[in-house]
């Protein structure tokens, strides 16, 4: 009886320690995410004229949210209704139809066979206004209109500097009668449209390669026997080359301020990297051995260039320290690294990794140095990413043709384009412009 | 998990003398005493020290079962010794047995058993299994702090039927709140682990939900995401409906943590147990909710 007794009260004391071990705060661990892609109403902007504008900018702004690969852009027939006021606009509609975001517009007539536009972006969670946009544009700015539109709703929404104001340069080849090929250098929009050429040879033209300022493109093309270095001024559409006595060079790669161009010259069997300063007109060599070095590519700060060489047997990616004029092998993971491009930030690289014959995209973190796959691809052409670190544009080949492929980091393939004038090869993402 | 298995076994066990969990010695041990002062008032004319109490009751119930059983008798003897020589600073629940022994028969015996209940409290398992092999010194060292408490004026009662029966009425009082209480434990404790079981079930629909709606940043994927971790404090109205996110623990990253708020938003309307008691006492109404992108981080 009196153990019972003692239990029991053991017991009672067991049932004061209870709650606190029962009415602690929940924790929830959340260790992965279905990363669905961010669904968005766009509705077809109003427009009360007979005339017909020459660019839809709703539409514009769609394919430029679907080619991120991070938007679900919904059909306009899906819609409860198509607002474009914000009397218009009720929230509990666009949440049923499971949108996050929406975007309305009112186009109207303005002095000058211009364009007023109203445009604005909402946050249905949230059920607010994010951002509204009221501007004069001309009737043939409406695809530019479109593009910033697109940069300023993208960047509200994910916290990232949009792409679609900037261009992607490529090279296309065709071929003519007579073993004859006409190469063609074009610039067009981030989207691919709006392609217009600024340079023409018969000859192979490759490593196409971005100003920081946008302002010129340098590439190497072959004249006669040998490779030259061409910079182009996309303005006044002046042509200038850099002189090197041996005569093979390529792969240029500008500086961040435009002073210096990091190149490869080459007797036939041992590239290097040279720079070259555009003040003083003198080039200098970097490096010195009888290995290939190539691929250089300067860090945002211009401290360091990045570059390819086999130096340890097979293509690697190093780093050049332009101060202490000192190099030291980054990559050692894979078979093969090249192609090595700084992120903006010059926080990561990015570049072409491959791995039991597959190339991948991989990059590299510069604080940890760890290499993380990106993509896997069947492509074996190099890519470009974009400014903003979350797309690539890669030449790849559709129906026995070079065609451009946008593709995301997570790997899906957006949006595809083919060229009038041949296949695509060689595209070059250009740097934000302004 | 492993708290809840817990009540199980006091919940199974309770009847036996076993249960006594070694955690909780002390608190009981506090208890028990309290009890015995009680008891010393009522038996002031006794010689006896309080103890006496505890014994009377036992022994007129269950005397004979509760001695053969507990076979504790062995050490209440070596107790009742060391008391006496340290009567008035601590071993005074010793002390009584001696007094009691000598007037009622049934008293005798009821000495023994309490001084087994002390130190059962104190060395449960021990008492149990061999009380004879008990260590001596172990008791004293118990009593000494537990005597303190207890009153120590030695007064005599007078065994009179009136007090006994009143003593009897008492305890019998008493053991009736107290299954009344374990009864109420034994519900409480069935209705918790059912509770329990129910949290765990919706804790893993709310997870899913969040990560059905959670879209980590494209530009993660560039980065080296050892560590990376936020946490979001969380109210949810029993209806489900979201009242309030914030965060708690930052990433570093503001997109993360905009990516993780978002998710969280996205859900609008969290799958939580309809049963009022249910969503208070599991927790319910405030979550932690950590974010980890275990599926994004290098293996």
């Amino acid at each position: 009886m009196n153990m019972a007794r003692l239990t029991q009260r053991l017991f009672l004391v067991a049932f004061f320690l209870l709650p606190t071990v029962v009415l602690a705060d929940l924790d929830i661990v959340v260790t992965k995410g279905y990363d669905s892609k961010t669904k968005m109403a766009i509705v077809p902007f109003f427009w009360g004229e007979a005339t017909v504008l020459p660019e839809k900018i709703d539409a514009i702004m769609t394919n430029n949210m679907v080619r991120t690969g991070r938007f679900d852009v919904l059909p306009s027939e899906s819609m409860l209704s198509q607002p474009s006021t914000e009397e218009g606009v009720f929230f509990r509609d666009w949440q049923l139809l499971g949108q996050e975001y929406l975007v309305i517009g009112h186009l109207k007539p303005f002095a000058d066979n211009k364009i007023e536009a109203k445009v604005a972006l909402y946050d249905v969670v949230k059920n607010r206004r994010v951002v509204q946009v009221t501007q004069i544009v001309g009737q043939y700015q409406l695809r530019e209109f479109a593009h910033s539109l697109s940069d300023l709703f993208y960047e509200r929404i994910t916290g990232v500097r949009g792409i679609f104001s900037t261009r992607v340069a490529f090279v296309t080849r065709k071929a003519l009668a007579d073993d004859r090929y006409d190469f063609r250098l074009q610039v067009a929009d981030a989207d691919g449209q709006r392609a217009r050429t600024v340079y023409k040879s018969g000859e192979p033209i490759i490593s196409v390669a971005w100003s920081h300022d946008g302002q010129k493109i340098a590439f190497a093309n072959k004249i006669g026997d040998r490779w030259k270095i061409i910079i182009q001024d996309l303005k006044s559409g002046k042509v200038n080359s850099i002189s090197d006595a041996r005569g093979y060079t390529s792969s240029p790669a500008f500086s961040t301020d435009g002073r210096y161009l990091a190149y490869v010259s080459s007797n036939k069997n041992s590239p290097e990297i040279y720079i070259y300063d555009f003040q003083t007109g003198k080039s200098e060599r970097l490096t010195r051995n009888t290995y290939i070095d190539t691929e250089p590519s300067f860090s945002p700060d211009s401290k360091y260039l990045v570059f390819t060489s086999e130096k340890g047997g097979k293509p690697q990616i190093y780093r050049y320290d332009l101060a202490a004029k000192r190099s030291e092998r980054l990559t050692f993971e894979g078979d093969q690294n090249f192609r090595a491009r700084y992120s903006t930030d010059g926080k990561y690289l990015v570049f072409v990794h491959l791995n039991e014959g597959r190339f991948h995209i991989a990059s590299m973190d510069m604080a940890s140095r760890d290499i993380r796959v990106l993509t896997e691809t069947d492509l074996d052409e190099s890519p470009s990413i974009a400014p903003n670190g979350t797309m690539l544009v890669y030449a790849t080949q559709r129906g026995g043709q070079g065609v451009l492929a946008w593709v995301s980091l997570d790997g899906q393939v957006t949006n595809q384009m083919k060229s009038d004038f041949g296949d695509v090869l060689e595209p070059a993402w250009s740097p934000y412009l302004n | 998990m492993s708290s809840r298995a817990n009540y199980r076994l006091v919940g199974k066990d309770f009847s036996l003398p076993l249960v006594g969990a070694i955690v909780v010695h002390i608190i009981a041990l506090a208890l028990l005493i309290g009890s015995w002062s009680v008891s010393h008032h009522k038996s002031s004319e006794f010689e006896m020290p309080r103890n006496i109490v505890a014994k009377v009751v036992t022994l007129e119930q269950v005397k004979p079962t509760v001695k053969p059983q507990v076979a504790v008798k062995p050490k209440p003897k070596p107790k009742v010794v060391t008391p006496k020589p340290k009567p008035k600073p601590k071993p005074k629940p010793k002390p009584k047995p001696k007094v009691v022994t000598p007037k009622p028969a049934p008293v005798v015996s009821e000495p023994k058993v309490e001084v087994p209940v002390e130190k059962a409290v104190n060395i449960a398992k021990p008492a149990v299994v061999a009380a004879p092999i008990t260590p001596t010194p172990e008791p004293p060292a118990v009593e000494e702090k537990v005597v303190p408490v207890a009153p120590k004026p030695i007064e005599k009662l007078d065994s009179t039927e009136d007090l006994f029966d009143e003593m009897l009425a008492s305890l019998a009082a008493e053991e009736e709140q107290i299954n009344q209480q374990k009864d109420q434990l034994e519900q409480e404790l069935a209705r918790r682990i059912a509770i329990e079981a129910q949290v765990g079930d919706y804790v893993l629909v709310i997870t899913q939900q969040i990560e059905e709606k959670w879209s980590r940043p494209a530009e993660l994927r560039l980065m080296d995401l050892a560590d990376i971790q936020a946490v979001v404090a969380v109210e949810i109205l029993p209806t489900g409906e979201l009242q309030s996110a914030s965060i708690l623990q930052a990433s570093g990253n503001a997109n993360y943590d905009q990516s993780v708020l978002r998710a969280i938003e996205k859900v609008r309307r969290f799958q939580v147990p309809a049963d009022p008691e249910v969503f208070e006492k599991g927790g319910f109404r405030r979550l932690n909710i950590i974010f980890r992108p275990e599926d994004l981080m290098k293996p």
